[in-house]
């Protein structure tokens, strides 16, 4: 690898090893984006199809509409609530795992990657059998007089909180763990030498050094929520509206493309937005 | 082909030290084999002396019967034709459509009167006729269309379907939603939906509103809303909610119903005294499809006594060809005939389908807020 860089006019190698990704993110991704961009510029007629104008009234109708505001609020509260959810059982989760060995982390690791194993449809199903006014869940609490009536666990954002949180887990335990790893254990040595003990040792080492994979995992945890479509609508169906469902509704329902791909170029844009603010955060963190 | 990578591979061993093979740097080569790699997986596959048609539908447990009832004896009965079949919904396959407009993928679609309409208004079909699809002569009148543009293979009723040990007496009325006893039992489906849309239509009819002037239907739908349990968008969910037994009520199809029922449910359908939609299932030719003649023979077997007898039988679907005798049984369970057609009510759909956009939107603000 070296001796490639070292050479920099005579490594095509990286080159003709990215090439084919590249390309495949250039015919898959750019290109569809382009067209995206132009599709949010047009207009719409309902029953007639598109009109191909430029215009940017889909983009107004989006913000001046208090309804779509509070719709990109709430996913945003969403996904903070989530990725909140995530850090903390995360946390002590990967915490565990960086200190397990051997066989013990092998088991653990599997545990930890197992939902990331079915498909989003049916392990969403499986929640909905666990978290219905009749599922098991409510059906054991009841059994046992442990509560006299049913939660609402489904049809609202608790129920989509708990199904999103147990997928976009493994993302926050496996990024925090990482940078566990990476902590040199003679730092935790020098630590206790000089007198320190475990809350002084975990919030000056362990909390700031693990930073970088906590707030890797957050961007995950979040990014995932932002994006979920299968678990919103069939956890909670139309009563909670997130990004990507009206996205769907305009695009695939109401056939409107041009006020859905508005919509998502929105949300594309809030997150990149978001993205940059982190990175800046953490880069500053880094430098300082 | 396949060795290339492989002797690619044991030569990595040799990191750094070998980087010349013949003549060649290490990564060119490799750019020479993935080149290659990504222009084979270019090349298009030989071509069967088959033809393969490309059909959509709805997928579920719709699809086993319509694999059982028409696609496996049309694959029999045309063996140099294959029929791949892909899910899609309704206003998926719209937007496919639209898509694929230059380049035609999907030969045949299957979408509801709605969608069929629409993508004939926007010129993306390929007409019919009594001459390409001889079985078009034997539906019934009201299932011919305009030109005939696409051809209508079956029909089932909005309907409402109630758990039978729950509910009883069993309801008569769409009023019986309101009913306090199921409150907290019930889902409607959204409005976005096909069967959502046909329970607003019923609902404007029942609450003495009209298309033009929907504020009594919104009325009623705001003092609904509390009872409501959920708001589906979809056949699979409202399955699991009849099965799970969270709900106990709901808007639904006499066919879908039917298909829950005969996996043991306790569930059956009225057709309220207020009356159904029909709604009818298209199958719509793609303009510009290279396989024309076997996409007409395709709908012309979908439109035989033989296939509509037999998705009558498997998956409930009411046959739009008069000349089909239903055995006692299916008869006596699904909506059949001239007269039951005509019972149900057939609303403008051309005009439902301009005010949907302004419907689905305040619904969006005032119902399911």
């Amino acid at each position: 690898m070296q001796s490639w860089s070292a050479k920099p006019p005579r490594s095509l190698a990286p080159w003709a090893l990215l090439a084919p990704n590249l390309l495949l993110l250039l015919l898959c991704l750019a290109g569809p984006l382009l067209l995206l961009g132009r599709i949010s510029l047009m207009g719409y007629e309902a029953g007639h199809g598109m009109i191909p104008i430029w215009q940017l009234s889909n983009y107004s109708k989006f913000f001046f509409d208090p309804f779509y505001r509070a719709i990109l609020g709430g996913t945003f509260l969403l996904g903070a609530e989530v990725t909140a959810l995530c850090l903390l059982l995360g946390f002590p989760l990967a915490f565990a795992l960086s200190r397990a060995r051997g066989l013990q982390r092998a088991i653990l690791y599997f545990c930890i990657l197992m939902p990331l194993l079915t498909s989003t449809v049916v392990r969403t199903f499986g929640w909905m059998i666990l978290l219905g006014n009749n599922g098991f869940i409510n059906h054991t609490l009841l059994r046992f007089h442990l509560i006299a009536s049913p939660l609402h666990l489904m049809y609202n954002v608790t129920g989509v909180i708990i199904a999103l949180g147990e997928v976009l887990l493994p993302f926050m335990v496996l990024s925090i763990d990482t940078s566990l790893l990476n902590i040199n254990p003679s730092y935790y040595e020098a630590a206790r030498n000089l007198g320190a003990r475990g809350p002084r040792i975990f919030f000056r080492i362990t909390l700031p050094l693990a930073l970088p994979g906590i707030v890797s995992g957050c961007v995950l945890v979040f990014t995932g929520t932002l994006s979920a479509f299968v678990t919103p609508t069939l956890i909670a169906g139309a009563r909670i509206k997130v990004m990507s469902t009206i996205i769907y509704q305009q695009a695939m329902a109401l056939l409107d493309w041009p006020f859905g791909s508005a919509i998502a170029f929105t949300l594309l844009l809030a997150i990149l937005i978001l993205f940059a603010a982190t990175l800046r955060f953490s880069e500053r963190r880094r430098t300082s | 082909m396949k060795s290339s990578p492989a002797r690619a591979t044991t030569l990595l061993p040799a990191k750094g030290t070998l980087m010349t093979i013949r003549g060649f740097h290490l990564g060119q080569r490799f750019a020479a084999i993935f080149l290659a790699l990504f222009v084979f997986a270019l090349l298009p596959q030989r071509s069967h002396a088959q033809t393969e048609l490309v059909v959509t539908d709805y997928g579920g447990s719709f699809e086993d019967g319509w694999r059982k009832s028409v696609v496996e004896p049309f694959e029999r009965a045309h063996p140099d034709i294959k029929i791949k079949l892909v899910q899609k919904l309704v206003f998926e396959s719209m937007a496919l459509m639209r898509a694929q407009k230059d380049d035609v993928k999907i030969d045949v679609f299957m979408m509801d009167e709605v969608g069929a309409a629409q993508a004939a208004a926007e010129g993306l079909v390929q007409p019919i006729s009594v001459k390409t699809v001889p079985h078009l002569a034997e539906l019934y009148p009201a299932f011919r269309v305009p030109g005939d543009s696409f051809a209508k293979f079956m029909f089932d009723a909005s309907v409402i379907a109630y758990n039978t040990q729950q509910v009883s007496p069993a309801p008569q009325s769409y009023k019986d939603f309101w009913n306090p006893n199921y409150s907290g039992r019930i889902a409607i489906n959204n409005l976005d939906s096909a069967t959502g849309l046909s329970f607003f239509l019923m609902l404007l009819k029942t609450e003495g509103a009209t298309m033009d002037h929907t504020d009594p239907a919104f009325a009623a739908m705001k003092k609904l809303k509390p009872a409501i349990v959920t708001f589906p968008e979809q056949h699979a969910q409202l399955a699991q909610l009849f099965t799970q037994g969270d709900i106990v009520m709901a808007p639904w199809t006499s066919d879908r119903t039917l298909l829950l029922a005969s996996k043991g449910i306790p569930i059956a359908f009225v057709i309220p005294k207020e009356g159904g939609i029909i709604q009818e299932g298209g199958l719509v030719i793609a303009k510009g499809t290279r396989k024309l003649q076997a996409a007409q023979l395709y709908v012309n077997f979908a439109l035989s006594v033989e296939a509509q007898a037999a998705n009558a039988k498997f998956t409930f679907l009411s046959p739009t060809n008069s000349k089909v005798v239903l055995d006692p049984q299916t008869a006596a369970k699904i909506p059949n005939g001239l007269n039951a057609i005509k019972a149900l009510t057939h609303p403008d759909w051309k005009k439902a389908n301009e005010l949907r956009p302004q419907w689905i939107d305040r619904w969006n603000r005032e119902v399911t807020q």
